[in-house]
């Protein structure tokens, strides 16, 4: 059986404005994927974590097509979705929603919250009646967790933890096969972050959805995800199941980010020696020719500069871009 | 009048005493800082804790005389024992350039896109014929190499676009430590930043206070954060402190329910749990002023006098909270 959704090598690439004035040669594009495959089997939560500029949010806008795709084909049940018509790319679309990062802004100020939950619905059903639409709406507000009685009011009259519930059913109102969520919980405080992440997980067990977590947070990937897939600067350096990641993950650049994220107790952080690298992640102009880490790389080796390391299978479920990665992490 | 029990006010070197910020708005009046008291020593690290609208941020601006122009503070703010709560805007003006300094969150909107770095670095120095150009720049690059900006003497020159996030973030806490302040107050000072650069401002942080002994009130809501740094740290919620100890103390034996539900709400690296424990509901709308707790709304443990009548600040050795079930340890 094919899985849910395949990517194979996609590379996407943005022109750089201005880049030809003066009669200056500079490169010209900004490379955000180069390279990136993965597959998401049904029901499964994969999540992508990374650094500003790893290229996961122009992943998850590849998928979706909303942006250019240089190289590479992504799969849908199996069939190439870039040749693919526009009358079936819709019906793709349709099992496809996403959550944005930050709920305010990714809701119409002046629409009710009703009007933009159905949205979808008039979209994909435009023969439903005003009735029927009604009906999804008010189904979709219970799901999450809205009161129906809310559907009249306008985003400004919401919390940031209620948008994002707004944006949860507008992204459900369809019956998704796939939901992409693009930092659902980054702008959210502590108390209304667990509450969404929860709620996520719950939606997931309850229709069977399979879920794309995309978050700089490696304690909300790990908590809420399967597999868990490292990227930095449009390469992917490991994918790795969330229950091995802490035991198994051996990229340094993985081993960084776990070193790196703090534990919220003083007597466990206070006695780690914190992340192994230093400096700031090159520009996305002129990255690195060999290894995208190869400069902040604390084991780096002299092909690590110009030789790119595939992505190799390194035990079940666990695929590593390193080859100089020791068996054991460190 | 409430009072905090804390007796060891005359080694502080700043201390707040039943603070208040109200915003008068079209709305009504706001209160975003309803009370608040707590102490600096020298040399400490004391992290204020909060989600957005706890008052953490306000709190800090009042002391700092930088509230927005329809804010009032009431109350008392004292510096070495004296009082700074109304002083004229020359005089806080000269308490922010020699004794405390601030760092904010974004680094890039902090710093003025058009000037060269080393010319907003040394604007200060020169005031008032402190420093000549010659001196003035040789400590900016100083300054500048010991929150290893490599290069620096080259870089100074640049624009900020020019630099990454995490460098202007050294180079605003590098601009902040010119006049060697004795309390720098760092609002938020990673949260902009990527994790592994997050790390690095830290560890920079801690430096500065192990090297000159800066004091360090860090506003923010990350409690690994915390974790990492502070020695000590204020839990606040809706405008009120509802916690306050010794770091250790408080995340090993938290006595107020919101600071144990707000624990049991981030998810760990290093523990697996089933599911996250949220707190149910929302913090109250500010333009609601409560007479009881303002947490009793969301909290498991709520007692019935907890909507009417303030929890008074309870403890001892150092560790105080405001509720009115004392928690078991």
């Amino acid at each position: 059986m094919n899985p849910l959704l395949q990517v194979e090598n996609l590379t996407v690439r943005f022109p750089l404005r201005g880049s030809r004035r003066f009669g200056r040669h500079e490169p010209e594009h900004i490379i955000a994927l180069d390279g990136v495959s993965l597959d998401l089997g049904e029901r499964e939560t994969l999540g992508i974590v990374g650094e500003s500029g790893s290229g996961k949010t122009t992943l998850a806008r590849a998928v979706v097509g909303t942006a250019p795709i240089r190289e590479g084909r992504v799969l849908w049940r199996g069939s190439d979705l870039s040749g693919a018509s526009p009358a079936s790319r819709r019906q793709v679309r349709r099992e496809m929603s996403m959550i944005f990062q930050n709920p305010l802004a990714s809701l119409n100020p002046c629409m009710t919250v009703g009007q933009i939950i159905a949205e979808p619905c008039r979209v994909h059903e435009p023969k439903a009646s005003g009735a029927e639409i009604r009906k999804k709406v008010d189904e979709a507000m219970e799901w999450v967790g809205l009161t129906p009685g809310m559907a009249n009011r306008y985003p400004h009259e919401f919390s940031g933890g209620q948008c994002q519930r707004v944006g949860i059913a507008r992204a459900l109102i369809s019956r998704p096969k796939l939901m992409i969520c693009d930092e659902p919980v980054a702008s959210l405080d502590v108390s209304i972050r667990a509450q969404i992440v929860n709620l996520l997980g719950q939606l997931q067990e309850e229709f069977g959805i399979s879920l794309i977590m995309i978050s700089h947070d490696l304690s909300v990937i790990r908590h809420i995800s399967h597999r868990i897939l490292v990227m930095y600067l449009g390469n992917v350096m490991e994918t790795v199941s969330s229950e091995h990641l802490l035991k198994s993950s051996r990229h340094p650049y993985t081993r960084t980010l776990i070193e790196s994220v703090p534990v919220p107790d003083p007597k466990i952080q206070k006695s780690r020696r914190g992340p192994l690298i230093l400096g700031d992640p090159p520009s996305m102009k002129n990255p690195p020719p060999g290894c995208r880490f190869a400069t902040r790389c604390p084991i780096a080796r002299k092909d690590c500069a110009t030789s790119r390391p595939a992505l190799l299978q390194a035990g079940p479920d666990h695929w590593l871009a390193c080859p100089h990665a020791e068996k054991t992490p460190t | 009048m409430r009072s905090t029990p804390r007796t060891d006010t005359e080694q502080a070197l700043l201390s707040i005493r039943d603070l208040s910020v109200t915003f008068d708005t079209p709305g009504g009046p706001i209160r975003a800082v309803d009370g608040v008291s707590l102490d600096v020593h020298p040399g400490e690290v004391l992290a204020v804790v909060g989600e957005s609208g706890s008052g953490k941020s306000q709190t800090a601006l009042a002391v700092t005389g930088l509230l927005a122009a329809n804010g009032a503070a009431e109350g008392s703010i004292q510096w070495h024992r004296s009082e700074i709560l109304g002083l004229p805007e020359h005089r806080l003006a000269r308490l922010r350039a020699d004794e405390i300094a601030m760092v904010f969150q974004n680094p890039m909107t902090s710093l003025n896109p058009y000037l060269r770095v080393s010319v907003q670095m040394m604007e200060g120095m020169m005031l008032n014929g402190r420093m000549t150009r010659p001196e003035a720049r040789a400590a900016s690059i100083e300054m500048l190499e010991s929150v290893q900006i490599a290069d620096a003497a080259s870089r100074i020159d640049r624009y900020p676009h020019e630099f990454s996030g995490g460098m202007l973030q050294r180079i605003m806490i590098a601009m902040s430590l010119l006049r060697r302040p004795r309390l720098l107050i760092a609002d938020e000072p990673t949260t902009a930043l990527d994790v592994t650069v997050q790390m690095q401002i830290v560890r920079l942080l801690g430096e500065v206070r192990r090297k000159s002994g800066t004091a360090i009130m860090l506003i923010t809501h990350d409690l690994g954060l915390v974790a990492s740094i502070s020695d000590r740290i204020a839990i606040m919620y809706s405008g009120r402190i509802m916690e306050i100890g010794h770091t250790e103390e408080v995340f090993s034996r938290p006595r107020h329910p919101y600071t144990r539900a707000l624990l049991e709400a981030v998810p760990r690296l290093d523990r697996d749990e089933a599911e996250l424990q949220g707190i149910a509901g929302e913090p109250p709308d500010p333009e609601v002023r409560i007479p009881g707790c303002p947490f009793h709304t969301r909290c498991a443990h709520r007692l019935s006098q907890c909507a009417d009548i303030r929890p008074p600040m309870d403890g001892a050795d150092g560790h105080f909270h405001a509720c009115h079930l004392s928690l078991a340890p």
